[in-house]
């Protein structure tokens, strides 16, 4: 495994300079075990942090998300893989899950649920492996998931929006014979008047491509669960 | 398999070869290039470029596939533009190839289209449980003679458990049965999920194969689907080629034009059993096929 060893050896994270060099190293050593996928060591060092007197918010941004920001640079260099994403997406779980109450306290603007997502795989389509990365990813992330599951109709995915009235739809499909449910979708979606109200679309697999995206008329394309993340979070403004 | 080097003996004996595929090696081999997911075969679709379907079919052909993929789904949204594109797809591959074709789509209005230009004898790709997809499908599988690739999937998603990939196996077996298509013409596909998400994966496979077959039944796989989102996928597909080989594969769904990966294969049906005096990988040896 190419992952055994810190992300910037040498190179300072405490570039903001309100925490000390002790603390630092602490995050260090945090966003390590995301990297490196130890979910136990992500909660020992997150409560361990928290425990210092370390802001939810910074042991957030500054440890986890930067561990997993330079799983998805890896992840996209081909230097780390699938198997070993999720297994950071686990530590960075076990991480968040420590911080959560703090987090919801809402000292910060980033404390607390980034946003919904309802997900799914659209209708005539089973596969679920890519839609269930996604939902993973962004639950690391600190969203929340409504997941709809596989071979979802439109009408499905019109309930559930108007029922938990998600920031974000997304839709996967593997087959291309089935993207074509992804258009489908968005029309119902827009029939429904749920596209006024700042519901962004997603859409991805394996298949779907930008072109089509922006053909169908979603408003964000996602190549893999880690640049659906990005632009979720880019979209929300956080 | 035409022109084979070696002679083959009677008439008689060609045909049994023949139908065991592979270029005589005792597996049928379908050619997995001509689908639209790739970029290049997309365009192709969508152009009506002939070329470029017409050059993978002969390729894939001449390096030993018996039957040949037809995927032309490109992503539009129209039916009857898919459907016409299927019709013309099998229309120009006819042109230079007799190879059986299969049809791969998941409507049945594209299906339908498919096999009537194929005729008779062609491959449906795939059906299972799923609900919008099991009856209409099964109906034209009997009324157009076809093959079927089986799936044991169902409006749920795709099971984990082996037991319970075969328990839709049984299913869609007795469905087949019912809707008067034989056991002969079904292939049944485990199903095989990324290593890199479901660990089990490979183990569900094998275990899955092993019952189909324990059944009596004629078993298929989509080998690359093993490998995705890892490293160096080539080296996982072949070994699982030989795992899945030394389990029982009737058919195999792969890239005919790898070399390497045909070597593999010949090799791995010599090793468990299915190549009677090593004939099969003699002849490839001499063929320069191997090493």
């Amino acid at each position: 495994m190419p992952v055994t060893c810190g992300p910037t050896a040498g190179a300072s994270w405490d570039s903001k300079g309100f925490f000390g060099g002790v603390k630092g190293a602490d995050l260090d050593r945090l966003a390590r075990a995301v990297i490196d996928g130890e979910a136990a060591t992500a909660g020992q060092l997150a409560e361990q942090a928290l425990g210092e007197g370390l802001a939810a918010d910074t042991i957030l941004q500054d440890g986890l998300l930067k561990g997993l920001g330079v799983v998805g640079e890896r992840f996209g260099k081909q230097e780390m893989f699938l198997p070993e994403v999720m297994m950071s997406a686990g530590a960075m779980q076990a991480g968040l899950e420590l911080l959560r109450p703090h987090l919801e306290a809402g000292q910060s603007a980033s404390a607390g649920l980034r946003g919904k997502v309802a997900l799914g795989t659209v209708q005539g389509d089973i596969h679920d492996i890519g839609k269930n990365l996604v939902a993973m990813m962004l639950t690391a992330n600190g969203f929340q998931v409504i997941d709809l599951g596989v071979s979802v109709r439109p009408e499905d995915f019109v309930r559930a929006c108007r029922e938990h009235k998600p920031q974000f739809v997304g839709m996967s499909a593997l087959l291309n014979t089935t993207m074509p449910a992804m258009a489908q979708t968005i029309a119902a979606l827009e029939a429904a008047g749920l596209r006024n109200g700042g519901l962004r679309v997603m859409v991805g697999g394996a298949p779907v491509t930008p072109e089509f995206a922006a053909r169908i008329g979603a408003d964000i394309y996602a190549d893999d669960a880690l640049e659906a993340v990005r632009l979720a979070r880019e979209a929300v403004g956080r | 398999m035409k022109a084979r080097g070696v002679s083959t003996g009677t008439d008689r004996t060609r045909r049994t070869e023949n139908q065991r595929g592979g270029g005589g090696i005792g597996i049928l081999i379908i050619g997995e290039l001509i689908n639209a997911t790739s970029r290049s075969v997309r365009e192709a679709v969508l152009n009506h470029n002939r070329q470029v379907i017409q050059v993978l079919a002969a390729n894939q052909a001449r390096a030993g596939a018996d039957y040949l993929d037809v995927n032309v789904a490109a992503g539009l949204g129209d039916v009857e533009r898919e459907a016409a594109d299927m019709e013309w797809a099998v229309q120009i591959i006819r042109e230079v190839t007799d190879k059986t074709l299969a049809i791969d789509t998941t409507d049945p209005t594209v299906l339908e289209r498919g096999l009537e230009a194929a005729g008779p004898g062609a491959m449906v790709n795939s059906f299972s449980l799923e609900s919008n997809r099991l009856e209409p499908f099964l109906g034209l599988a009997a009324r157009y003679e076809a093959l079927a690739i089986v799936l044991p999937v169902s409006d749920g998603g795709v099971p984990q458990e082996p037991e319970e990939r075969l328990a839709n196996c049984r299913e869609l077996f007795a469905a087949a049965q019912k809707a008067g298509i034989e056991a002969g013409r079904l292939y049944f596909d485990p199903l095989v999920l990324p290593l890199s998400v479901t660990p089990a994966s490979g183990r569900a496979t094998l275990l899955t194969l092993a019952g189909i077959r324990q059944q009596g039944w004629q078993t298929t796989l989509g080998l690359s689907n093993i490998s995705y989102g890892l490293p160096a996928r080539k080296v996982l597909n072949r070994t699982f080629l030989a795992m899945t080989v030394g389990v029982g594969l009737d058919s195999v769904i792969l890239n005919p034009l790898d070399r390497e990966l045909r070597g593999e294969l010949v090799a791995s049906l010599a090793l468990a059993g299915q190549d009677p005096m090593c004939a099969g990988y003699l002849r490839a040896y001499r063929r320069g096929e191997l090493g």
